[in-house]
């Protein structure tokens, strides 16, 4: 237990991959996926992750499961360090700690029926079986909506939005506390991703989730976050409540997500900051601030100093990192 | 409306497998299922013999050492296929030689499935030093050419004794082919278990703790068990005609007829007039060749999803 509440504490993150070349496949280059990610999430609480696509969402949400070996910092899930654990304690770890993916298609084994595919983790950590294990797997599919007939059919024969939903009662079979939400909306219709979204924040309610939610979309994001984490390049570049950094954004990336999220009032008129280009490879990083070569409200400092995170807004929990924004 | 208003039956409803989808896209195919028959009557016919040798029925009327007729006698009724030099049925002998090329085949397929996947999936799942050691082992059994390996193996195996069994005739035969063919389906499977075990599907798995070997054995070889059946159906033509190959250089059977040593035999024979001998093994290592193509390719289209129509 920690003092402060936070169930899940980042410091100092770090994933690189290795880019190999030639026959003595030397390692000629680092991609810095995750680049010094540090962050907390409070008990209970929904910390929304956002940006492009390769900045590192991903990467940083399976680092943290383990799923992926980190490069150096530490995560500490309840006090645990994940990354010193044994194997035994990994794995009772891991009942805490599950994760539902993007792509519906394929994250459930097609070969599995949806009975072996949610009830498989009780089976594994031998917490039920026979009868209990099918009356558990039964209440999870009613759970996240869905009947439990459906525990002989095969994920082939079920819609996106069902699918989705058989993961996440995968993900909720063993109890866990901590759940990385892996873009689970964007590859759904819009009319399926509300559905999904309040699903979600209806477990959350029930069972007292935290979630680590990572989306491309701020809109989808606003709906369900506690606190927002702006990612850019590896490295976070704005992190404050929710409500905080839609009313008020202070770094110019944070600002240019915002004004590509489509405005349901006709009657007002707001300025679109279109962003330039692309992300830069994360395998040779532009000097000084990351996002200076697409930024609009660039000096000169930007290119050769980096900004490090800082308080804005005299607002102790809103940090950006910027040299131009107050 | 009658449909909608009618109760479901079974409120558990039996989902549709991949494997049974993959069955009812075969059975629509006719020339598959023919295939399939003449199939199943060779192995059927391999163990009918088996099972008279081991319960020592009385097969004096059918036996193909019984003396039919008169050394070299041409088809007639009463002899199909004619009689070979010692005057015993040709066609008696091409069926005994069932017993022979099936035995071969299946037991060759065996083990060289038995040692490809496991090491295919290892490898592929693994990677690192356990991956370049079973490339390194694979690429040089490959950079030999096959019906040498085959042929040295099958000398080096010939009369020894591995735990107790001596090793003679088919036995030395279908280990040289089993030992020495399991490159192309460890190859197979190594790719397919790198593609796959990135898959969400085994992260999952992974997230809540699934112990390593029950990921590759209960996640990723069911997703490629297809390619190991589509692969086997295709290999077992191959096995076969090894059989055949070894038999006819004098390394399989020597005391029993198979259809190997019967070519063989025909080798003088024909220049003599005799083609009654070679018609008859040819035409039944044709009929299973064929057979075994048609159905695998046939099993290839059912079970491969990304054919799928």
């Amino acid at each position: 237990m920690t003092a402060n509440g936070d169930l899940l504490t980042v410091e100092d993150l770090r994933t690189y991959f290795p880019v190999r070349k030639g026959i003595f496949s030397r390692v000629s280059a680092w991609v810095r996926a995750v680049d010094g990610v540090s962050f907390r999430i409070p008990r209970g609480k929904t910390l929304g992750l956002v940006g492009e696509s390769g900045s590192g969402k991903t990467t940083l949400g399976r680092t943290i499961l383990r799923l992926i070996p980190s490069t150096s910092g530490k995560v500490a899930f309840d006090g645990n360090d994940v990354f010193q654990q044994s194997y035994r304690k990994m794995r009772r770890l891991r009942r805490d700690m599950q994760i539902i993916f993007q792509d519906p298609f394929g994250s459930l084994n097609p070969r599995m029926t949806v009975g072996n595919i949610v009830g498989e983790s009780l089976t594994v950590h031998g917490l039920a079986r026979g009868n209990d294990r099918r009356r558990r797997v039964a209440e999870l599919l009613e759970k996240v909506g869905l009947s439990p007939s459906y525990v002989n059919r095969y994920p082939h024969e079920f819609s996106g939005g069902q699918r989705q939903r058989i993961g996440i009662a995968r993900a909720l079979a063993l109890n866990p506390r901590f759940i990385v939400c892996d873009e689970p909306v964007s590859a759904l219709d819009v009319s399926i991703q509300s559905q999904i979204i309040n699903l979600l924040m209806d477990l959350q309610k029930e069972f007292g989730l935290t979630y680590l939610f990572i989306a491309h979309d701020l809109a989808v994001v606003e709906h369900i976050s506690d606190y927002v984490a702006v990612m850019y390049l590896g490295k976070i570049v704005e992190h404050a409540s929710a409500e905080e950094i839609y009313k008020n954004p202070k770094h110019p990336y944070t600002m240019a997500l915002m004004s590509a999220v489509p405005q349901p009032d006709p009657h007002r008129r707001y300025e679109r900051v279109a962003l330039q280009g692309e992300v830069p490879s994360p395998i040779n990083p532009p000097s000084g601030c990351p996002f200076h070569p697409r930024c609009q409200m660039r000096i000169d400092r930007c290119r050769t100093d980096t900004p490090q995170l800082e308080a804005k807004a005299g607002n102790p929990e809103h940090i950006a990192s910027c040299w131009v924004t107050e | 409306m009658n449909k909608l208003q009618k109760p479901a039956e079974n409120i558990y409803q039996k989902g549709r497998s991949l494997w049974s989808d993959a069955l009812r896209r075969l059975r629509r195919q006719k020339l598959a299922m023919i295939s399939f028959v003449v199939i199943t009557f060779y192995v059927g016919f391999a163990g009918f013999i088996y099972l008279a040798e081991s319960l020592d029925w009385n097969m004096q009327t059918i036996s193909w050492e019984e003396e039919t007729g008169d050394s070299y006698q041409p088809p007639s009724v009463k002899n199909v296929f004619g009689t070979d030099i010692f005057g015993r049925s040709v066609l008696r002998k091409t069926l005994y030689g069932v017993k022979i090329s099936i035995t071969v085949a299946l037991c060759a397929s065996f083990i060289s499935l038995a040692i490809g996947v496991p090491l295919g999936a290892i490898a592929g799942y693994f990677r690192g030093v356990t991956d370049d050691v079973v490339v390194w082992i694979y690429s040089t059994l490959s950079s030999v050419p096959y019906i040498l390996l085959v042929l040295a193996f099958a000398v080096v195996l010939q009369n020894k004794t591995i735990f107790g069994i001596k090793l003679t005739g088919i036995t030395t035969v279908y280990l040289a082919i089993g030992l020495t063919s399991w490159v192309g389906i460890c190859r197979l499977i190594r790719g397919e278990i790198i593609k796959r075990k990135e898959s969400d599907y085994v992260l999952a798995a992974r997230s809540y703790g699934c112990p390593t070997m029950r990921i590759i054995f209960k996640h990723l070889l069911p997703n490629v068990f297809h390619i190991i059946i589509i692969n086997f159906s295709l290999r077992f033509v191959g096995f076969i005609h090894a059989e055949v190959i070894l038999s006819f250089l004098g390394l399989g059977e020597t005391d029993r007829p198979s259809w190997g040593a019967m070519i063989n035999d025909a080798r003088i024979e024909l220049s003599r007039g005799v083609w009654w001998q070679m018609a008859a093994a040819t035409a039944a290592i044709f009929f299973i060749s064929l057979a075994l193509n048609i159905f695998g390719d046939a099993l290839r289209d059912s079970l491969d999803p990304k054919l799928k129509v």
